[in-house]
């Protein structure tokens, strides 16, 4: 193998292969898109957005006890179900 | 049944599901975005996300109350929250925190059998304790801290 051979695989090929995937990289968006906290949500700005609810995730209120369905609660109005109230402003 | 078993019914079917989601078992839903897609969710940080994912669980550990979180838009925040609390988890034995950013609003709403503990009284603290974040801006911040001061005087009072 001559030195020109040997010059060309060991050090050709990789600066090609380096040369290649940088100027891809430098031509490509370098990022997948935007991300939610790019701009998070403040309360000057307009809400319109999906209705949002959350809870706790596997959790049970009766932890000593099985949890089970069924119970005909659906059948309470919301006027015999409420119990506490608060509202406010700001 | 066994231990394992998830009990809870999905919302959404797993055949009615998009492209790319998918069904995991606590009931979330996981989807995919595609290469260059614009985010259309709630921009919210994570780290903030986290702290109220902890403080509901927490809240509901110490209470064996169930916390739930709305964020919505209605003309008439009071109706909306009563019509929305038979529809909520557990909601005999809950806690309803939800805020409407555009009426500038929070209403909250506990249900028959945690109002003994979470009077009306309780519920205003928790009010008080979220409307002094929202003048600065910050929603998750404001809900997080209207939880926290909620459970926390649910067990001193």
């Amino acid at each position: 193998m001559s030195i020109l051979e040997t010059t060309l695989i060991f050090v050709g090929i990789p600066l090609l292969i380096v040369l290649v995937f940088g100027g891809l990289s430098f031509v490509m968006s370098k990022y997948p898109g935007s991300t939610p906290s790019d701009d998070p949500y403040t309360l000057d700005r307009k809400w319109e957005y999906e209705p949002l609810l959350w809870t706790a995730t596997d959790e049970s209120t009766h932890p000593w006890k099985y949890p089970h369905h069924g119970h005909g609660h659906a059948a309470l109005t919301s006027a015999e179900l409420i119990g506490g109230t608060a509202s406010g402003k700001w | 049944m066994a231990s394992g078993d998830v009990i809870q019914r999905p919302a959404v079917a797993p055949e009615n599901l998009p492209h790319g989601a998918a069904l995991t078992a606590s009931g979330r839903i996981s989807a995919v975005r595609g290469l260059g897609q614009a985010f259309t969710g709630a921009p919210f940080k994570d780290r903030d996300l986290i702290t109220l994912d902890d403080t509901l669980t927490h809240a509901m550990r110490i209470t064996n109350v169930r916390f739930t979180v709305y964020i919505g838009d209605d003309v008439n925040p009071a109706a909306a929250t009563d019509a929305l609390l038979p529809t909520t988890p557990d909601a005999d034995n809950s806690v309803l925190v939800a805020v409407f950013p555009n009426q500038r609003s929070i209403e909250v709403r506990s249900g028959r059998t945690a109002a003994d503990r979470a009077t009306d009284r309780v519920l205003q603290l928790g009010i008080t304790a979220a409307v002094s974040s929202f003048g600065q801006g910050n929603l998750l911040d404001g809900i997080t801290s209207a939880v926290r001061v909620i459970a926390n005087a649910m067990v001193a009072p």
